[in-house]
């Protein structure tokens, strides 16, 4: 027995001097000028080594970072070691899986021993303002600008970029990952089963649909979609003898993508998943607007006429891409809402791509979403880490483009020819039995990286499947969104705005979410929806409170913090 | 040596041979100079007797200890701005400011009535259900029928949650077996998921289904232990095999039933959000919000008042339970002889 308890004591009094103290560190912080001296630090020529051999050798840094579950370990990755030849600063990588990340994030932002940065990160900004302003843990890189050249320059040029990562106190404490495609704005496109479409203009069941105007950038009324719908639901369509198994429109309620917001679209409504935009320079919410009752009342008869199939509400994504696949007389969709046909239904080429449906009181526009292309909190960098500066040079390099595309792509010899063309990356095929997905997934660290504008055209191509829904989008989404009419950007609140939000958010989230399915399901009265406009902002439920900190914080956007 | 020592004690717990123990004990204690009031008391006398029955029940307390009530010091952080990786030490201390949120929260009433009902519901078929079921399995005549169907109703008990919700939308979605077979009935297919009137029915139905076999086992065991002479005894009076039911075997698994009631109505809002979380649509989100899906949104996921938050709301919670205990423990107490503490 006292074998037993000096053991169990034993093992405690271990355990606590595990817990205890945590790695020693040992490296000797230098000044920038002995970095120089000793090390050959140098930060001003983007194309040269930071650091000289000695500086290769006797400088290191530890960064923990999840990766996911294909990736190779960071350290064997093929661009890492690119990196590391071409800067002469050596990182010493900690990956762990995403999951275990998420249960880590929190502590190590506590308690961050032996650990200098975090890559992936991926701390909100409310997460960046109570770590960085309010504990002091996180290392204001804002002070360091000039040895990030790269950085310096986004920023510059990027003034909406800067906004958005700078915090309240006017500091910046992360790094972002900045991919403009422009995909993201609108994540929905409306497409319709062309055979079923041309049988029902044969049929004459659509007033003006003919034949030959069944191809991509097809435009319909309300009421024309609404016949059309009708068509598709009362006849067997897909000819299995069962005329109830059509879907007429089908879509994911309240997905990131394929959600129904483009409906409201029909009355000028610029809806999404929050219901909130910027209009006019006013942060608005759309479900205050008269025209969103307009709508609402409107799509119910299509609800409760079937052409707007309940099971959409219900399902998950995976649900509604698994119902689109089968051809011919398995074919079940006969309009539906998705960022691009290919993913839903087998026989793609069969689905045209629609214009945006055009009201009743010749409104036509669509969803404007707010998912940013800009994410903040990828990197952190934490307080008192020795040489940071030579780190934050190096971090600086991946925002190079051509260091940025293979981040985010793939290493030059896996994802990218060796050969350039006119100085222009070009994706390699994948060896055979492989993807490019797979090979991205396996090679490519993601992350931090700077790919937008120009250097889509000087550096590096976007993916086909990219390409071919920004051409789609630019012909049937974005002329249709008003000009005055923008997504709310990355906002930073202050630690009283976050507290309101934090009281309001989940009740009104919920409030919004029960009432606009009831009245899409069940119709909405007048009075109701004249109860509604004032309970909404009112403090039970907190739209007043909540918009009123969006807009304090947008204008403080707006006017540069 | 062990079972020379067992055998002693043995005899000593039976009462032989007490009194020379005893009184030379007692001797013994006259002649020391401190504590002697405490040697002499039931409870030393008591210990010295039993310490090695006593000894049996180190473990239980030493779990018991290390990991119900060593970890109640993270109760703490309900008083705290805290986060993760922060020493529960560390100061931020802000007082009740964590409870005023939750208590002044608009959806306070709302979330407690839905839980409430949730709960009270669930017990009200769930309690009696598996006393009933055990009653019948007992008094089947075909023992293997009764151990057949046993394992029949211990069945679902190994569901997981996530399967059972999986199975829940594959049967009751809108193009599930039920609504198929509605529909060739000629009826109308109905959104389970999406009417808020059919998520308690759902739930609690099917909760009940997965645990009501597993339950009754508890009540099985106490039937057992009923004396076959007293089933005889009303033979013989000539009572009917449901009289039986109702005057032998019932009063004897009385003492349990009250126990288990007092449990229950102890864990009544102690709801899990799993579930709930899981059959939660836009749909039913105004009867299918409960308290701990409310802690988790607002606590662990984009809401951010964060764990303090959370673990104030959990203690709330949990002193709510600990009240509805004690008045049931009290209640079983005044009307009947049974009670737990």
């Amino acid at each position: 027995m006292k074998k037993i308890i000096t053991a169990v004591a034993l093992c405690c009094a271990a355990m606590m001097a595990f817990a205890g103290c945590g790695e020693k560190d040992d490296r000797t912080a230098n000044s920038v000028e002995e970095l120089k001296d000793k090390y050959g630090y140098q930060w001003t020529d983007t194309s040269k080594p930071i650091l000289n051999e000695t500086g290769a050798k006797e400088l290191s840094f530890h960064i923990y970072s999840s990766k996911n579950a294909s990736a190779k370990d960071y350290s064997d990755m093929d661009i890492m070691q690119t990196l590391f030849k071409q800067t002469n600063v050596y990182v010493d990588w900690e990956n762990v899986s995403e999951s275990i990340y998420g249960e880590q994030k929190l502590l190590k932002l506590g308690k961050h021993d032996g650990i200098d940065a975090i890559y992936h990160a991926g701390l909100t900004s409310n997460e960046t303002s109570k770590y960085g302003v309010d504990r002091g843990a996180l290392l204001a890189i804002s002070d360091y600008l000039e040895y990030m050249p790269n950085f310096k320059k986004i920023l510059e040029a990027r003034p909406d970029i800067k906004k958005q990562v700078t915090s309240i106190d006017g500091k910046i404490y992360s790094l972002p990952r900045i991919e403009e495609m422009g995909l993201l704005q609108n994540p929905n496109l409306l497409f319709i089963n062309k055979t079923w479409a041309e049988k029902a203009a044969d049929a004459n069941a659509v007033t003006g649909l003919t034949k030959d105007q069944v191809k991509d950038g097809l435009e319909l009324t309300a009421s024309q979609m609404e016949q059309l719908l009708t068509y598709f639901k009362n006849n067997d369509m897909n000819g299995n003898g069962d005329a109830k198994d059509e879907r007429p429109l089908s879509f994911v309620w309240n997905n990131w993508q394929g959600n129904q917001c483009d409906l409201y679209g029909m009355f000028g409504i610029n809806d999404n998943l929050e219901h909130r935009i910027i209009k006019d320079g006013k942060v608005t919410y759309t479900v205050l607007d008269d025209k969103f009752k307009e709508a609402v009342q409107y799509l119910h008869t299509w609800v409760e006429n079937g052409l707007i199939d309940s099971v959409s509400f219900e399902v998950s994504q995976d649900n509604f891409l698994a119902q689109g696949k089968g051809t011919g007389k398995d074919e079940k969709y006969g309009a539906f809402y998705w960022w691009e046909s290919e993913t839903v239904v087998s026989d793609p080429t069969n689905y045209v791509c629609c214009k945006p449906l055009k009201g009743p009181n010749g409104e036509q526009t669509v969803c404007v979403s707010n998912n940013p292309e800009i994410s903040t909190g990828e990197v952190i960098f934490f307080k008192g880490t020795p040489n940071v500066e030579v780190l934050l040079t190096y971090f600086d390099r991946y925002y190079l483009p051509e260091i940025s595309a293979q981040i985010n792509y793939g290493p030059i010899g896996i994802a990218f020819e060796e050969e350039k063309d006119n100085g222009k990356l070009v994706a390699k095929d994948p060896p055979a039995g492989k993807t490019t997905d797979e090979i991205r997934l396996e090679n490519a660290p993601l992350g931090l990286c700077y790919l937008s504008g120009d250097v889509w055209n000087t550096t590096v191509e976007m993916e086909p499947r990219a390409k071919l829904r920004l051409e789609r989008l630019e012909k049937y989404a974005k002329p249709y969104v008003p000009s005055t009419v923008s997504p709310v950007p990355n906002l930073q609140f202050t630690k009283e705005e976050l507290n309101t939000l934090s009281r309001f958010q989940t009740t009104v989230d919920n409030y919004l979410r029960e009432n606009i399915l009831k009245w899409l399901r069940n119709g909405l009265d007048d009075a109701t929806w004249a109860e509604h406009k004032t309970k909404a902002v009112s403090t039970a439920v907190g739209i007043g409170e909540v918009q009123k900190v969006y807009q304090a914080a947008y204008d403080r956007y707006v006017n540069g913090n | 040596m062990e079972s020379k020592l067992l055998q002693a004690e043995t005899a000593e717990a039976s009462g032989v041979g007490v009194s020379a123990e005893a009184a030379a004990e007692a001797q013994q204690s006259k002649k020391e100079s401190f504590g002697t009031k405490f040697k002499n008391s039931y409870f030393a006398r008591n210990f010295k007797r039993n310490w090695s029955y006593l000894l049996f029940l180190i473990p239980a307390v030493v779990v018991t200890f290390v990991f119900a009530y060593i970890p109640m010091y993270g109760l703490l952080i309900a008083f705290q701005d805290f986060t993760p990786g922060d020493s529960i030490w560390g100061g931020y201390w802000i007082g009740f400011d964590n409870f005023s949120a939750f208590l002044g929260n608009y959806a306070f009433w709302g979330l407690m009535w839905n839980t409430f009902l949730l709960c009270i519901l669930g017990f009200i078929i769930g309690f009696p259900l598996p006393i009933i079921v055990a009653l019948m399995l007992h008094t089947t005549r075909n023992k293997k029928i009764a151990k057949f169907l046993q394992t029949v109703f211990n069945g679902p008990h190994f569901i997981s949650l996530v399967v059972l919700v999986g199975m829940l939308y594959l049967f009751f979605g809108r193009y599930g077996l039920v609504n198929n077979i509605i529909e060739s009935a000629g009826g109308e297919r109905y959104s389970f998921f999406l009417e808020s009137g059919a998520f308690r029915p759902m739930y609690i139905l099917s909760s009940n289904w997965q645990d009501f076999g597993w339950s009754s086992i508890i009540y099985l065991a106490a039937l057992s232990g009923v004396e076959q002479s007293q089933h005889e005894a009303a033979q013989i009076d000539g009572a009917s095999r449901f009289q039986r039911v109702l005057h032998v075997d019932l009063p004897a698994i009385m003492p349990i039933i009250s126990v288990m009631l007092i449990m229950s109505i102890g864990g009544l809002m102690g709801v899990g959000y799993e579930k709930v979380l899981l059959m939660q649509t836009d749909g039913n989100i105004g009867v299918s919000e409960i308290i701990a899906t409310y802690v988790y949104k607002q606590g662990l996921t984009a809401g951010g008042l964060g764990a303090g938050y959370a673990t104030a709301v959990g203690l709330f919670n949990s002193i709510i339970n600990l009240l509805l205990l004690i008045i049931a423990n009290t209640a079983s107490k005044k009307f009947s002889e049974n009670s737990l503490f």
